[in-house]
């Protein structure tokens, strides 16, 4: 079985305040950190590529454990490298000095894409009989954020995440449910070279869309709200996932968010969160769910392969 | 089904806008003036679109800038 054995994550060294922003766009420090939720975005260096921002993941990843034998190599990443053309997969490949046997391919999609990119990439490993990949999620959005736009400019964040998949998972694939709406792809779309975002149409879309597949995929699965340790949502905002997780009724300590500290990084959001639960063993059945650009949405259960604490004491103490 | 100030001010609650703020919402006043956010606002037009089967085009809702326009908009539409 392969499945997730580690994540690791890059956050770029640079910081915008949005707090000191209020006059300029208008907005109360209530809205602004109760509603929004993101005092400071982060923002790569202008000599940082997508593709450094892997590489910088895989070293925080290798200072944690070696990685091994890698066959395939995926980025999700709707802003790649110069004008996408090498895929940035390619970039990163050379850039880790990999052998010419790794595969490597992007994936695009935004704010759904770990989920979509997870299913993929472990299925492209299982059936081509590749041990290990590299998973990355890297979508820089300051190269297409217009930095006077409120809708986007207090929000988005440069992030980057790699995920090791491998034959010694800590956490499983156990189901997953993919859906787009093309007919509203114009609602959040890049437009004469900016970020453009019909924000009541995304806000209309999330509430409308995530919830159904949510519990459909619980429904199918046997899973009620009780039996998921932590619903891990994209981080659209503090008021989205606010509204989200009172449609759900998901109680708040099972709705984590890393908006205070990262702010909105696209695909990378739910890799970053799933981050903190890869080791914590007490956390047995994880949802992730990502929704936005397409406009797309997948769900996501995740279950953890290694036994819990107190079954592996009990198991010690018959040995 | 009747859509008046008072079952907007339901709505307002239901879709989570703070008493306090509620309870600054007079019919024909700013909604912007009482404390209603763009946020609040787009999660009150949601749930008005859900509860009464109506579409409100981003054009129409410009308008709909006080708890009394909401109303006659609604109310128009239920005929």
């Amino acid at each position: 079985m392969t499945g997730i054995e580690a994540i690791a994550s890059y956050l770029p060294e640079g910081r915008v305040s949005n707090l000191e922003r209020l006059e300029e766009f208008g907005i109360g420090e209530e809205f602004l950190l109760g509603k929004i939720g993101v005092p400071r975005v982060i923002r790569k260096g202008a000599d940082e590529e997508t593709s450094d921002l892997c590489v910088r993941a895989v070293e925080a990843l290798r200072r944690r454990r070696d990685p091994g034998r890698i066959g395939a190599l995926v980025v999700c990443t709707q802003n790649p490298d110069g004008s996408g053309l090498p895929h940035t997969s390619a970039i990163v490949h050379g850039k880790l000095g990999l052998p010419d046997e790794v595969a490597a391919f992007d994936i695009s999609l935004g704010c759904s894409g770990y989920v979509y990119a997870l299913s993929l990439a472990l299925s492209f490993l299982e059936s081509n009989g590749l041990e290990r990949g590299l998973l990355f999620t890297a979508d820089p959005y300051s190269k297409i954020i217009d930095p006077g736009d409120k809708n986007t400019a207090l929000l988005f964040s440069d992030a980057a995440t790699v995920t090791l998949l491998g034959p010694r998972p800590r956490l499983r694939l156990r189901a997953a449910r993919f859906a787009t709406r093309g007919s509203r792809h114009a609602d959040l779309q890049r437009r004469d070279g900016g970020l453009y975002m019909n924000g009541r149409a995304v806000f209309n879309f999330s509430m409308t869309a995530v919830p159904p597949q949510v519990r459909e995929i619980l429904a199918a699965t046997g899973w009620t709200v009780n039996d998921v340790d932590q619903f891990i949502l994209h981080q659209g905002s503090r008021y989205l996932i606010d509204r989200l997780g009172q449609r759900l009724e998901v109680p708040p300590e099972k709705l984590p968010s890393n908006l205070a500290e990262v702010g909105n990084t696209v695909s990378s959001s739910v890799p970053l969160l799933l981050e903190r639960y890869v080791e914590d063993l007490s956390c047995r059945r994880i949802l992730l769910c990502g929704f936005g650009v397409g406009l797309s949405w997948a769900t996501a259960l995740l279950e953890r392969v290694e036994a819990h604490p107190e079954e592996a004491r009990r198991r010690d103490d018959e040995l | 089904m009747s859509f008046d100030a008072e079952v907007a001010r339901g709505l307002f609650r239901a879709a989570g806008v703070k008493e306090e703020v509620i309870g600054k919402i007079a019919v024909g006043a700013s909604l912007v003036d009482a404390g209603i956010d763009s946020l609040d606002f787009a999660n009150v037009l949601l749930t008005i679109e859900e509860r009464y089967g109506v579409q409100i085009p981003d054009e129409q809702a410009l308008e709909l800038t006080s708890l009394g326009a909401m109303a006659e908009y609604v109310h128009a539409r239920l005929e």
